[in-house]
């Protein structure tokens, strides 16, 4: 006994059919009636129950007709799948629910999600089903009636199916060969990627409303609680019901059922047909085949003053009339084409034969291949495919995942989704593993399943990992958006560099000599101006010292970094004694003081910008009255400029550093239009802020930024173009360009001197600065570690840094004369 | 209490008072009072609607019928008694209690028809009319299970919920053979014969050890006792010592069969007998199909095997049994002892189908008075309740439907009549039911509207069974139900001031299958018998449907 069983599943007039048994039809309509105290109810059972009926016990049970639930397929709503699955179960007998076909729309809207939640539903009840394109199914079923010369005939020719579905009607053009199987030929149908699959509804209310208003009803429940509404667009009698009616001395009222339907249904379908008719009139007149079918195919309609007539033979009639189709099939309903060809799809691929020739949607995943990110095809669109079987890839690229890698992030583009589809997968790698992606799906079945393989078997587990639809997100970046934010994973720029104190400073200087002395000595004393000159320099002893351990203790600490007394946050290092601690704090208030009264003596310029210069060396805990000063400092004209300097050591908060870079953008547009010079005092200021303050990448505004970058490259360039990459201006430019990146924390600036920024101006500057930065690195000049320094900040441009700090040493004379002033 | 309980013989019983061939239809019940009824009948409680019921010393749960009604300043509802199954249970012990109070009563049972038993094969006792009872009423249950058997191909085309089954089934079934039911002794015929060949013909044996006297070349074990006695033993060498007759005191081992997991199997052999000595009595029309043959052949097996296990001197295991280790781990008597639960349990729900019988009967009458309606031309169909079929009753039911049973358009006599069939046994009552029709104890109410004029009537269905060789005369039910429907229109007439259109119909059981009709005019109820035999059901169903078109006409003359 064969158990090859097709099922037409659309919700008006389901139908189960094997392949030498006559077509049976579900009632109709068909609904499932949950909550009731007899559980779920399907088929003639929930049909002829109470539940859900005015008048009867309308507020027992939730009945819901097929035709609903198969739409919410498409949507979000958990119970439907389950309940079209549990309709499945009763349209089949026990033996053929171990496996049968079912068609389904060739229609956008039913797209893979829904085709999966079908698949899962019927799984849930126990039926297991494959899925079938509705047009290709229709055609399997007619070209089992025919015979092997007509088969034959056939191969190479155009089809046209018009489908008379509940929601529309569906028009689909496919490409027919003649195949020889088993020593026959055979119909396949070709679901071309270029063919047309449109369904044009009625209305934008749905069949429902329509039959609704046809019956001048207004609760749409009536509309399941039999077949009364139905009857004439399934061709069938009418027949009368009976509903509640308040009027009435019964309290019911006996409704006469239609036998053919002229109100809106009628003038909707019309419309609908000529539409076709015009819009599709090349396709219709270019295909050598046209077939007919569908559940309304029976409707008996009579549209306008004609008679009635059913709606396949109305259609055939307009066709015949405008197009003249050589071939024309029209298929009543008792002919159950559709559930007949998935029956015979059913045996065939139970040999192996093939049943039709299909495409996959074009499937694509991120990839990083030459150090640059693409998207790669997992699944080609120029592939065939044939029908109900598997098709499989594996990307040639490979991925190596490092250890102790999370999660792996990957981005899906698939050809009919206009959304990205975002998947992360959680991961426990204990060591490096490659990987490589496969593919498989098979057409008309639901999604795609990506598996994540790796190169030794068992070293990510022994489940497979698989990239679940479900679970991803969907997201509405665009293909370049995906891959410029794939390019910004790494590491973009440089942690902060502050400046750090150490207690031998203290310790081995005469620092503390020189500050008690200070704070022993009045502000009136003769000798107060020549002991705060350049007290402020990095020379040893004074309050501005900057050394190493190693020099410090002549080689017996190996540290070599420069650290000096106060550290950028104004610290003192650990471990110094508690008499440094007091002579500091007399210092720095002693300091404050002496600097207002100064400010307030006329003519003392000099005496103020050497305490400016003292105070400084306090960093952030600068006293406060020089703090004041230095946000004169940054306006432009107001105060010596050479003050700047030193600026970027003092100023911390979000205000005073805006005004800083303000400034500095200012001195460099200034410069730039009268073709002088920038300051690299300028450029040390800037570097400085951004180099000690954790912030300041993002204080800065887009627009600041990329004055700066301007600036710092107005500076590199004249300094590389003139090979002074020994000069402190060339390293004071370097310095801000690793700095500077750290302006990509902006959230409106993440591709701030990124190479491939939707900016032109920004990704020419990146692409300015790496060359500028490898002219220099590849001078041979340069000493080791600024070498390496360039070629560490070039990696972070290309977002390929490490954690590794960048530490350019630059001096901090003023007196140098830039030629700006 | 403010109203007294009754104990009714007749569902009708709170609304009539003549005595029903000598019976009293209602008694009323009086703390630590004994009642004596007539068993034969079955009986209702009538109770207020607030009390709870318990019978002592019995597991059984009340078994409500419909919901409450007025009656007499009170809220009052029926509950049904079970018929006797054991002789214990002839006596029923009875608390009732409401508003604080407690009546406890005890009601004697006179009479009863107790479930036939084997004593062992071929000792049954009980007499031919249980016998034939039982067979009834397997007979009923074998009838509302059709609801949920499979069809044929042919016969399923058009078959599409439960009562399409039973339509099929009742009124179309073609006349020869189809399959016996499929039951636990059917079940046990398919799977068991092996083990039961293999598990009875070698008895699990024990071997028991005894001191004896026996021949010295006989001895081959001694123990201490042995050894002892042999010294007390008058003589100086062993030969001495064993006398004129040279024996020895020694250890003989005894084989011995008469263990606990033999007593279970050779129980086993007899309760499967039991089972299918009913079966193939219940389905003796089966006769020569492959189940009745294959019951048959597993009865010879138990019953040849349970002769030698007997002839072996097993004895009778005394309840309750608690499995040894054995019976729960050995391979052979493990599935014994599985099977032996199952026949129990079987026993058990035997004993409640005997019980509840009556309540069987109306559900049987409910399903037939839709199926009987369901085949009238004159009919539309509206709406059926699912039919579902339980696997165990459930209070007394088989068929889980809801309170509106069908909804039909018929076309009487020019009229456009709308049916509801609505079940009045259950406690949520249809909305279309009225609470006053719950006091006359109706298995089914069929309510019924003129489409034109709205004018209502009530048909009330009482399936009526008594539990006696000899049922109650058709006739006199008819007159008692007349007075009842009488007195009950006059009693809602001076409570509500409406005159109430009802009439009744009795569908009495008939185990012998002797067909009865009482359709006197002047009476407002009439009566039929229903046969379930399958050979007669359609016939009877046919009648059953002109009877109900005849009595809705008379509604609606």
């Amino acid at each position: 006994m064969n158990t090859f069983i097709g099922v037409d599943l659309n919700g008006v007039l389901d139908t189960v059919a094997g392949l030498d048994q006559k077509p049976r039809h579900a009632p109709a309509p068909p609904v499932v009636v949950t909550d009731t105290p007899q559980g779920t109810l399907t088929g003639m059972e929930a049909l002829l129950s109470p539940f859900g009926r005015p008048g009867l016990a309308a507020n027992v049970g939730q009945r819901t007709s097929v035709l609903e639930l198969l739409g919410a397929l498409t949507g979000n709503d958990s119970e439907a799948p389950h309940q079209v699955g549990q309709h499945l179960h009763s349209l089949l007998s026990g033996n053929s629910r171990g496996g049968c076909v079912i068609a389904v729309p060739d229609i956008p809207t039913f797209n893979e999600r829904a085709r999966d939640r079908l698949l899962g539903g019927a799984s849930q009840a126990d039926v297991n089903a494959r899925l079938l394109w509705r047009p290709v199914a229709a055609l399997l079923g007619w070209g089992a009636m025919l015979s092997d010369a007509k088969i034959q005939a056939l191969h190479g020719k155009r089809a046209c199916v018009l489908q008379l579905l509940p929601e529309g009607i569906a028009v689909s053009e496919l490409d027919v060969e003649c195949v020889e199987q088993d020593g026959r030929p055979t119909l396949v149908p070709v679901r071309r990627r270029d063919g047309l699959r449109k369904i044009h509804a009625y209305s934008k209310t749905g069949l429902s409303n329509l039959l609704a208003a046809e019956m001048s009803i207004t609760d749409v429940r009536q509309l399941w609680g039999s077949a009364w509404a139905w009857n004439a667009l399934l061709g069938r009698d009418a027949k009368p019901d009976l509903f509640p009616d308040s009027h009435s001395p019964s309290g019911w009222c006996i409704v006469e059922g239609f036998s053919t339907l002229q109100g809106e249904v009628a003038r909707a379908i019309s419309a609908t047909i000529d539409k076709i008719l015009n819009e599709k009139r090349s396709v219709l007149q270019n295909a050598s085949i046209i077939l007919i079918e569908g559940p309304l195919a029976d409707a008996s309609i009579k549209p306008r003053l004609r008679n009635a007539v059913s709606l396949s033979k109305w259609l055939q009639l307009k066709l015949v009339d405008q197009i003249a189709p050589a071939n024309l099939i029209v298929a009543p309903t008792t002919e159950g084409f559709v559930a007949r060809g998935c029956a015979v799809c059913a045996e065939r691929q139970s040999k192996g034969h093939i049943t039709y020739y299909d495409f996959l949607p074009m499937l694509e995943i991120n990839v990083l291949r030459g150090g640059e990110y693409n998207f790669a095809l997992l699944i080609d669109k120029n592939d065939r495919v044939e029908g109900g079987k598997i098709y499989s890839n594996t990307l040639a690229d490979q991925f190596f995942i490092a250890q102790e890698t999370k999660s792996l992030v990957f981005y899906l583009l698939k050809e009919d989704e206009k959304n990205a589809r975002r998947s992360e997968t959680a991961l426990s790698a204990e060591n490096e593993v490659k990987i490589s992606l496969h593919v498989t799906q098979i057409p008309a079945q639901g999604h795609a399943r990506v598996e994540i393989r790796p190169d030794v078997r068992g070293a990510l587990g022994n489940t497979p990992i698989l990239l679940d639809w479900a679970a991803m997100t969907e997201i509405a970046w665009s293909r370049e958006q995906i891959l410029f934010e794939l390019s910004i994973q790494g590491i973009g720029y440089p942690d902060t560099l502050p400046q750090r104190a150490h207690h031998l400073i203290w310790e081995r200087t005469a620092i503390l000599d020189t500050i008690n002395q200070f704070n022993a000595c009045p502000i009136r004393e003769r000798q107060y101006d020549s002991m705060i000159r350049q007290q402020h320099s990095g020379t040893l002893g004074r309050i501005g010292t900057r050394s190493s351990p190693s020099i410090l203790t002549k080689g017996i600490d190996q540290d070599q970094h420069i650290y000096t007394a106060v550290d950028s946050d104004g610290h003192l290092p650990e471990g110094v004694s508690q008499e440094i601690i007091e002579a500091f704090d007399t210092f720095r208030e002693k300091l404050g003081n002496d600097f207002t009264v100064t400010n307030k003596i006329v003519g003392s310029h000099r005496r103020i910008e050497q305490l400016a210069r003292l105070g400084a060396t306090f960093y952030t805990s600068c006293p406060n009255s020089i703090i004041a000063y230095y946000r004169r400092v940054v306006v432009p004209g107001v105060i010596s400029p050479k003050l700047v300097l030193y600026a970027g050591r003092v100023l911390s908060n979000e205000q005073d550093l805006v005004r800083l870079f303000r400034y500095c953008a200012s001195r460099y547009h200034d410069a730039y239009q009268e073709g002088k010079n920038l300051s690299w005092y300028i450029i040390r200021a800037a570097g400085d802020a951004l180099a000690y303050r954790e912030h300041a990448g993002e204080i800065l505004d887009p627009e600041l930024g990329d004055s700066l970058a301007d600036a710092m490259l107005y500076v590199l360039r004249s300094e590389v173009g003139k090979r002074n990459f020994r000069q402190n201006r060339f390293k004071v430019a370097v310095r801000l360009s690793a700095f500077l990146l750290r302006h990509r924390m902006h959230p409106k600036h993440r591709d701030f001197l990124h190479l491939k920024s939707p900016n032109k101006r920004n990704s020419q500057r990146a692409k300015e600065l790496l060359e500028l930065l490898q002219e220099a690195s590849n001078s041979g000049v340069l000493n080791a570690e600024l070498k390496d320094n360039i070629d560490q900040i070039r990696e972070h441009i290309l977002y390929r840094g490490t954690n590794s700090i960048i530490d350019i040493t630059v001096e901090d004379d003023d007196t140098d004369n830039d030629g700006d002033e | 209490m403010k109203s007294i309980p009754q104990v009714l013989a007749v569902p009708w019983g709170l609304c009539a008072q003549t005595p029903l061939v000598g019976l009293e239809v209602r008694r009323p019940l009086q703390d630590g009072a004994e009642v004596e009824i007539d068993g034969r009948h079955g009986a209702v409680l009538a109770l207020p609607a607030a009390s709870e019921v318990r019978f002592v010393g019995r597991r059984w749960r009340e078994q409500p019928e419909g919901t409450a009604f007025p009656w007499i300043g009170d809220d009052f509802r029926l509950s049904a008694l079970p018929t006797a199954a054991l002789v214990s249970e002839q006596t029923i012990r009875v608390e009732i209690r409401a508003n604080g109070q407690t009546l406890s009563t005890q009601l004697q049972l006179n009479h009863p028809l107790l479930r036939p038993r084997d004593n062992g094969p071929g000792q049954t006792i009980g007499d031919e009319g249980a016998l034939t009872m039982q067979a009834f009423i397997l007979q009923v249950l074998a009838r509302i299970r059709e609801a949920q058997n499979q069809l044929d191909a042919e016969a399923s085309d058009g078959v599409e919920t439960g009562w399409d089954r039973l339509r099929i089934l009742w009124l179309k079934r073609r006349a020869q053979a189809q399959e016996a039911p499929r039951e636990l002794i059917v079940d046990h015929a398919e799977r068991l014969p092996t083990r039961v060949e293999d598990t009875a013909a070698h008895p699990r044996r024990v071997l028991k050890r005894t001191r004896e006297l026996m021949a010295i070349d006989r001895i081959q074990e001694l123990d201490n006792a042995c050894i002892d006695w042999l010294i007390r033993q008058p003589g100086r060498s062993v030969a001495e010592k064993a006398g004129p007759r040279q024996r020895l005191r020694g250890i003989a081992r005894e084989e011995n069969l008469d263990t606990l997991e033999n007593r279970v199997l050779k129980d086993f052999l007899r309760l499967s007998v039991e089972e299918g000595r009913i079966y193939v009595r219940a389905n003796q029309r089966f006769g020569n199909t492959d189940r009745v043959r294959l019951v048959n052949r597993y009865l010879v097996l138990c019953r040849g095997h349970y002769r030698e296990l007997s002839d072996l001197g097993i004895r009778n295991p005394v309840p309750p049994i608690t499995p040894n280790y054995v019976l729960q781990q050995d391979a052979r008597y493990r599935v014994i002892w599985r099977a032996y639960l199952e026949l129990l349990r079987n026993q058990q729900r035997e004993d409640d189908l005997w019980r509840w019988q009556r309540r069987l009967w109306a559900d049987f009458a409910r399903l037939a008075v839709v199926v009987a309606l369901d085949h009238l031309l004159s009919r539309q169909r509206v709406a059926f309740s699912p039919l579902h079929i339980h696997n165990e009753q459930v209070n007394g039911r088989w068929s889980d439907t809801y309170p509106l049973l069908a909804m039909f358009v018929l076309k009487l006599s020019q009229r456009c009549l709308i049916v509801e069939v609505l079940d009045a046994t259950l406690d949520i009552a249809h909305h279309a039911l009225a609470p006053w029709l719950s006091m006359l104890g109706c298995t089914a109410v069929v309510q019924l509207t003129d489409y034109d004029s709205g004018r209502r009537a009530s048909l009330c269905v009482w399936g009526v069974h008594g539990v006696a060789a000899e049922p109650l005369p058709l006739t006199d039910l008819v007159q008692s139900a007349d007075e009842a429907l009488r007195n009950a229109i006059t009693h809602e007439n001076l409570r509500t001031g409406q005159t109430m259109n009802i009439r009744g119909l009795v569908i009495r059981s008939t185990p012998a299958q002797a067909r009865e009709f009482a359709t006197q005019p002047a009476y407002l109820a009439y009566g039929i018998t229903l046969d379930v035999d399958p050979d007669n059901i359609r016939e009877a169903l046919e009648e059953c449907a002109l009877i109900l078109e005849e009595s809705i006409g008379r509604l609606f003359p």
